[in-house]
């Protein structure tokens, strides 16, 4: 009846040919023709406001993203010619800086994961007011501008900065600085760091929805700690593992900022691949291809992601069904 | 097959007895509240005893206090003998059965059951046989390949029993065990559960708040309320004899008269304004009691009938009248205003309306009294 009372109109009226005997008989039954009704209201649903509320969204992706993406698209094919791509993989530079770029994200991915289980699992499992601590603490330096972070680190990581004074000058351990700036082991540091959150969001989020029965029950059944944690805590985690690593490795890809400030000139990543090609070797369209390259590649990893765990996860929206 | 399992250890002990379970003295403190008050009771072997209260009466916290997910503030847990307030949870040898079972999703139904095996080093031989012969005795055999996640709730409660009993241990608990089943499957698992703890001679705690469940499955029923043990007996003592309101206004309806109980001629009579209540048994003198009539035992009388001898009576109005299959439920409002409630054969002719004005008699034998209830 709900499907009927959304088309009043043409529930309601006859058809051309019926005559007002055919119209009353109609009426006095249950309404319009018993079938066609509510299937022409399943053919053409009515948009429900929500969905309708989500139109500007959509415009402003096609005009920010789509249409600069297809302008990239276009140049790096025609910017002069397609033979960017051959340019591209025939380039012993491109292909070395793709190896170390893919390197370093798996160095960020897998030191994240190390370091923010440890954390998210704490933060999972103290109390409000210790939980609510590591929270803050997360929370002001995923909230600190990128920036401003990586030139703290330039500042601590310097020859003249702060760990090296206090090796040589207050503990008397070194003579000569240790060499951290401008290499990778800085932009590991600086990367790390600013890429932390995502992975320990994703992990404390995971560990949370575990049922505290599922692990008191392995207990009860004569599971030592750490026997609870490998054989359920752990494999149970591993979709939240999963779902940050790939956050992180897939941005860890496209960094440009944090490497430029800290790393060393003899490792050029992708991002600034990029921007030499645009700015100091005044080939936009190589750039272009690139770019593009990168972007399939990090579509490609959250493709094959998102078939094991499932793309919203990765996210951090409830993708599909509500809850 | 017995003979695997009797090399198995510990684990495949046959029909290896229940254990003797002594609570002494327990307390647990959260904040200002007494969760649980100065526990204590025993279980002997073999015993199928609930803990009944409704929520928030301590009996969950009490049950993970046995567990050792909860360390008491005081008193001690002796099972067998042994004083195991101190030992750690994953070496209690304690079964036990989760209100949401608890199952790992991430494992087999196979691998779900074997698991408490597998934790006191069954080797893994060994463990199939004991793992389908658990599942056979809850109906599932065959199971094992399935994930728990294909089951139905009945089947995953199943599964969650199984690897509760597969190591056959000394003691099983159950944290509202069928809560999450539908009536029908509730009496099924009920009935089932009784069988297999005695076939194998556990000794079972179960918690539930559900009176008809704690009535039909235990050997023992131990009623708390407000953190403290309120009485602890067979079913049979807690329905007919409470010893205080707070057990007769918890298990089954009950009607309950409170005031002074004194002598009149040869009857002891509690005097009420509007009615009077015998009671059984000699009273020296006067006292204050507080006198249970369960529904059932009371019939329905037509205002101006002619008294029955030596019954009480009390005059009412119909206030309604339920229809409930195998039997009716009739409330009738007393004269200061109380509601009885009264529980007749469906099948015979109410000989009153909603509206009537009626009286109620039972016989003095059919009532408990309470004594020194004030």
């Amino acid at each position: 009846m709900s499907a009927l009372s959304q088309i009043p109109s043409r529930a309601s009226s006859p058809g051309p040919q019926a005559g007002p005997e055919a119209g009353s008989a109609v009426r006095a039954g249950h309404g319009a023709g018993p079938g066609e009704g509510p299937a022409r209201a399943r053919r053409f649903p009515r948009p429900d406001f929500w969905s309708g509320a989500g139109l500007p969204g959509l415009v402003f992706v096609v005009a920010a993203f789509v249409v600069p993406m297809a302008v990239v698209v276009v140049k790096s094919l025609t910017d002069p010619s397609p033979a960017n791509y051959t340019a591209i993989f025939t380039s012993s530079v491109y292909q070395r800086s793709v190896v170390d770029t893919l390197q370093m994200a798996l160095v960020v991915t897998v030191l994240c994961l190390l370091i923010g289980y440890p954390y998210a699992y704490a933060m999972a499992r103290s109390g409000t007011a210790m939980r609510t601590f590591l929270m803050v603490a997360l929370m002001l330096a995923f909230w600190t501008s990128l920036l401003v972070r990586t030139y703290a680190w330039q500042i601590v990581l310097n020859d003249t900065g702060l760990v090296n004074t206090a090796l040589r000058d207050w503990l008397g351990l070194t003579s000569a600085p240790i060499h951290m700036i401008r290499t990778p082991f800085a932009v590991y540091v600086g990367m790390v760091h600013i890429l932390l959150p995502y992975a320990v969001l994703a992990l404390f989020a995971q560990l949370r929805s575990i049922d505290p029965d599922v692990e008191r029950a392995a207990q009860v059944m004569g599971a030592r700690p750490w026997r609870v944690f490998a054989r359920v805590t752990l494999p149970l985690s591993l979709p939240g593992a999963v779902a940050g690593g790939v956050l992180v490795f897939v941005l860890a890809l496209g960094f440009y900022i944090t490497p430029q400030l800290l790393g060393g000139a003899r490792q050029v990543y992708v991002g600034q691949a990029i921007m030499q090609q645009i700015e100091q070797f005044l080939k936009p369209g190589v750039g272009a291809a690139m770019a593009v390259l990168l972007f399939v590649a990090v579509l490609a990893v959250l493709g094959l992601a998102a078939r094991f765990v499932g793309l919203g996860r990765i996210l951090g929206v409830g993708m599909g069904r509500r809850r | 097959m017995t003979e695997t399992a009797t090399q198995a250890g510990p684990a495949g002990q046959e029909g290896s007895p229940g254990a003797r379970v002594e609570l002494a003295g327990i307390v647990k403190v959260y904040g200002e509240t007494r969760a649980v008050d100065d526990v204590s009771l025993t279980v002997e072997p073999g015993q199928f005893l609930t803990l009944l209260g409704a929520s928030g009466s301590g009996k969950t916290t009490l049950l993970r206090i046995i567990a050792g997910f909860v360390d008491a503030d005081e008193g001690r847990i002796v099972v067998n003998g042994r004083d195991i307030s101190q030992v750690p949870v994953h070496q209690r040898g304690i079964g036990m059965v989760f209100q949401n079972y608890a199952l790992f999703p991430h494992l087999s139904v196979a691998a779900n059951v074997g698991f408490p095996l597998e934790m006191r080093g069954v080797r893994r031989r060994d463990r199939a046989a004991l793992v389908e012969r658990a599942l056979e005795a809850v109906h599932l055999g065959g199971y094992g390949r399935r994930s728990p996640k294909e089951l139905s709730g009945g089947q995953q409660q199943r599964v969650a029993l199984a690897r509760a009993i597969v190591a056959r241990p000394p003691l099983l608990l159950m944290d509202e065990p069928l809560g999450a089943l539908d009536r029908r499957l509730r009496e099924a698992m009920q009935i089932e559960i009784r069988r297999l703890s005695r076939e194998l001679g556990l000794t079972v705690i179960n918690v539930t708040h559900d009176q008809e469940e704690a009535l039909t499955m235990s050997d023992r029923i131990a009623l708390l309320a407000g953190g403290r043990l309120v009485q602890h007996g067979t079913p049979e003592e807690l329905y007919g004899l409470p010893e205080s309101e707070v057990a007769a206004r918890f298990l089954g309806e009950s009607n309950l008269f409170r005031g002074r109980v004194r002598r009149e001629g040869a009857d002891s009579v509690l005097a009420l304004p509007y009615g009077r209540v015998l009671v059984p048994g000699d009273t020296p003198g006067e006292r204050e009691a507080v006198v249970v009539v369960r529904p059932s035992a009371i019939r329905i009388r037509p205002a101006g009938a002619e008294p029955s001898a030596s019954v009480s009576r009390m005059p009412g109005v119909v206030s309604a009248d339920i229809y409930a299959g195998d039997s009716r439920k009739v409330l009738v409002a007393g004269a200061d205003g109380a509601e009885l409630v009264v529980r007749c054969e469906s099948g015979a002719p109410l000989p009153c309306s909603v509206g009537d004005e009626v009286v109620l008699e039972w016989d003095p034998g059919s009532c408990h009294i309470i004594p020194g209830a004030a």
